[in-house]
């Protein structure tokens, strides 16, 4: 589990053991990737990245061990296409059909599992949705990322995949919205981007919780940091079609309920909630460490 | 039927598949490579890492892909997820638009992840 989450989200800890598991916080000196990020700064924060690195060195060293992922691979976007599978249903017993469909982009996998079924549906029939990422802009993998082969993890274990990056070696600054915490994008999402099947827009967390607190107040649940995105961008679309005077149907995955977050809640209603800036000098390091690749044709 | 806020399905009608976006792009994905010798990967290169099974659904064209029947028992817990419509927001914003959100917070952990968890553990 990434420091940063494990000290932030004691609960989430919690519920993990209360199902079985043991949670180590990552960097850990329990792998050579953990160790070698330690030595360097005993107080790292960690990332997703480090994490992959360290479980992924495990999984290869035991023949008893597999490593499972949260995101980013295809097998995982196929998995969640089930959301929007039942979606399209339940739209049609609403006898409606989105316009417009918003999702949170962390690696992709709830982005994708909303909007792979209707894009799939557009590509074999024809029927025009509009798809739009969101994103932190902290961590603006979509909208800021070169589009490029990088590795998955920070020391550089996982295979190549092109997609969106910022380099496997950026460490965001530690936002609420953990899930999203990631350098790079699921290559199936950045491939429908470079396709220009889906369009991306970053938010800064502010403005990602001012949507998530009147999104409360008028429904009632109360959505997950990173949910708070997708509801920033669904709200700014119904603003736009009451500007336009159009009525659009506009679609989102509320990926999360924000119980075990409520800390970002309180940070926010104290007004301790930062715009946190990613530092330019280490992105661009990070992507002048982008791997060479000659791409096959 | 006309003011309905959530639009639930029942647990009969779980999807029997997941959709794979691949049978249908228009042009394939890029290959993924090899960390160390930069060629496309085959599926013995991943097996250290995954279970041969997903390595399959990493790779393949099928549109779709059956959901192993144990798979569908456990997504029984908590699937289908409801569709609401957001009524009370669209009041709030006093827009035209007709907003609709999945809630994918009905699951144990509160999100999405289980979607995935339970498959690949499987």
């Amino acid at each position: 589990m990434v420091r940063v989450s494990y000290d932030q989200k004691p609960y989430r800890r919690a519920l993990m053991e209360t199902y079985g598991a043991k949670c180590i916080p990552s960097p850990s000196n329990l792998t050579n990737a953990g160790r070698t990020i330690l030595a360097k700064r005993p107080d790292h924060p960690g990332s997703l990245g480090i994490a992959i690195s360290e479980a992924v060195e495990i999984a290869a060293q035991n023949d008893d061990t597999k490593y499972a992922l949260g995101s980013v691979l295809n097998h995982v976007l196929l998995h969640q296409t089930i959301i929007g599978i039942e979606s399209m249903e339940q739209l049609e017993m609403a006898g409606d059909y989105p316009d417009i469909i918003v999702g949170c982009t962390g690696g992709g996998s709830n982005f994708a599992g909303i909007a792979f079924p209707f894009i799939g549906a557009q590509l074999r029939s024809g029927k025009k949705v509009d798809v739009i990422a969101v994103e932190p802009a902290a961590c603006p993998s979509l909208t800021r990322g070169r589009y490029a082969y990088d590795f998955g993890d920070t020391a550089h274990l996982t295979p190549l995949t092109k997609m969106h990056t910022l380099g496997s070696t950026f460490t965001p600054p530690g936002f609420h919205a953990g899930g999203l915490r990631y350098h790079g994008m699921a290559p199936m999402v950045s491939h429908l981007q470079e396709l220009g099947l889906i369009r991306s827009t970053a938010y800064h967390q502010t403005k990602v919780f001012d949507a998530g607190v009147q999104f409360a107040r008028a429904e009632g649940i109360v959505p997950a940091p990173e949910a708070n995105h997708a509801v920033r961008g669904a709200i700014d679309e119904a603003i736009r079609c009451r500007e336009e005077g159009t009525s659009r149907a506009i679609l989102f995955n509320l990926c999360g309920h924000g119980h075990f977050d409520m800390q970002a809640y309180i940070d926010y209603f104290g007004g301790k909630l930062k715009d946190l800036n990613y530092d330019e000098s280490e992105l661009a390091m990070a992507l002048a460490g982008l791997p060479s690749v000659a791409e096959p044709a | 039927m006309t003011d309905t806020v959530k639009y639930v399905l029942d647990e009969s009608r779980i999807p029997k598949a997941w959709y794979n976006l691949q049978a249908d792009l228009p042009k394939p994905l890029p290959p993924v490579l090899h960390p160390g010798t930069k060629q496309p990967v085959g599926p013995d290169d991943l097996a250290p890492l995954f279970p041969m099974e997903l390595i399959m659904q990493e790779v393949t064209r099928e549109r779709d892909v059956p959901i192993p029947g144990p798979v569908r028992d456990v997504y029984r817990q908590w699937r289908p997820a409801p569709l609401y419509r957001a009524r009370r927001l669209e009041k709030a914003l006093q827009t035209p638009a007709r907003i609709y959100y999945k809630y994918e917070g009905v699951s144990p952990a509160g999100s999405h992840k289980p979607n995935t968890a339970v498959p690949q553990a499987f």
